[in-house]
C-alpha cells in the first residue's frame, strides 16, 4: 500500500490540478495560501479520503490545521486510522 | 410584482431539478443552524493586482440599465431576474465576466450613500453584527455551475475587495453558514477574521437568531 502522502499527491496532481507532470508543491505547502484546492475541491478531496480509507470524515474536523497541506492531511488521516 | 413571480418560479423549478424537493424544504425551515459573520480589512489586502485579470476575467459593476437591455449575457438567466429584483432593493451588484463576455458569476453589495453613513440590512441584524462607517456587507454571492471548480470564487471575491478598498471602503463584512463546507474553505482562504457566530432558526419568513455560546 503507498504512503499516505504518496496517494494524496497522486490524488491531487490528477484530480484537482489535472496535470499529468505530478504534484508540483511540497508537502509543507499550504492548500490555502498557493490555491492549490479550491472551495469545490475540497468537498470532492473530503469525498476520497472518505472513500479511500473507509473513514468518516466530521464536520469539525475540517480545519486549516488538519486540511492545509499533504502533511498535515496525512498526519489526520493517520491519527483516523489508528 | 411580475419579475418577482417569474424569478420565485423559475428559482423554485430550478431548485428542485438540481437539488431535490428536500433542499428545497432544507432552505425554508431549520433549527439552529450556525452562521458565522466574518470580516476582511481592506487596508490591509496583501495584494495590489486585480487577480482576475490573469484568468481572462475580470469584475464589472452591473448597472440596472445594463441588465434591463441585457448588455452583459447572464449565463443563468435566473441571475439576471435576480440582478432586477437587487437592483429594486438599491443593492450594488458586481458581476463576473469571462472572456467571452458573459457574466457567469455575481455578488451583491450594500454600500452606504457616503463615506460616514453607516450600512443597514436585515441580515446584519441577524448575524448581530455592529457595523461602522466604511463598511460595505457583501452576500448572494454565486458563481454557475459550469464555471465552479475552476478556481474563479476566491479570485473574484479578492478582485471586490481590491476594488471596493480603491473606492475607499475599510471593511467587509459577510457571512458563511457553517455547515456549508466550500464557503467554510473560501473564508479560510481569504484570510478573513471570524466574528462570534449566532444560531439561527427559520420558520419561511420568519427568522429567529441567538448569540452561539463562546
Amino acid at each position: 500500500m503507498p504512503a499516505i502522502q504518496e496517494t494524496l499527491r497522486n490524488y491531487l496532481a490528477t484530480n484537482i490540478l489535472f496535470t499529468p507532470e505530478g504534484f508540483g508543491y511540497s508537502d509543507e505547502d499550504s492548500f490555502l495560501d498557493n490555491g492549490i484546492i479550491d472551495s469545490t475541491g475540497v468537498v470532492e478531496l473530503v469525498a476520497f479520503i472518505e472513500e479511500q480509507y473507509k473513514i468518516s470524515v466530521e464536520d469539525s474536523e475540517i480545519t486549516p490545521q488538519n486540511f492545509d497541506s499533504i502533511s498535515s492531511l496525512a498526519d489526520y488521516l493517520r491519527r483516523k486510522l489508528q | 410584482m411580475l419579475e418577482y413571480v417569474k424569478f420565485a418560479f423559475r428559482l423554485l423549478t430550478k431548485t428542485i431539478k438540481e437539488h431535490g424537493f428536500s433542499q428545497l424544504l432544507r432552505q425554508q425551515f431549520f433549527f439552529n443552524r450556525s452562521a458565522i459573520p466574518f470580516s476582511i480589512d481592506l487596508s490591509a489586502l496583501g495584494f495590489q493586482t486585480d487577480p482576475l485579470l490573469e484568468l481572462g476575467h475580470r469584475l464589472i459593476v452591473l448597472r440596472r440599465e445594463d441588465v434591463e437591455a441585457e448588455r452583459w449575457p447572464f449565463f443563468e438567466e435566473t441571475r439576471r431576474l435576480n440582478a432586477l429584483r437587487h437592483f429594486k432593493r438599491g443593492l450594488t451588484g458586481f458581476g463576473l465576466l469571462n472572456a467571452e463576455n458573459v457574466v457567469v458569476g455575481d455578488i451583491w453589495c450594500v454600500i452606504p450613500r457616503h463615506p460616514q453613513a453607516m450600512i443597514q440590512h436585515p441580515d446584519l441584524e441577524m448575524l448581530k453584527v455592529a457595523c461602522a462607517a466604511g463598511d460595505v456587507y457583501a452576500y448572494d454571492m454565486f458563481i454557475a455551475s459550469d464555471f465552479r471548480g475552476k478556481k474563479l470564487a476566491a479570485p473574484f471575491h479578492r478582485s471586490l475587495e481590491l476594488f471596493l478598498k480603491q473606492a475607499g471602503w475599510r471593511r467587509l463584512l459577510a457571512y458563511y453558514w457553517e455547515d456549508n463546507l466550500p464557503a467554510r474553505w473560501m473564508s479560510w482562504m481569504l484570510k478573513s477574521t471570524e466574528l462570534p457566530k449566532v444560531r439561527v432558526t427559520r420558520f419561511f419568513l420568519f427568522k429567529f437568531t441567538h448569540q452561539a455560546p463562546a
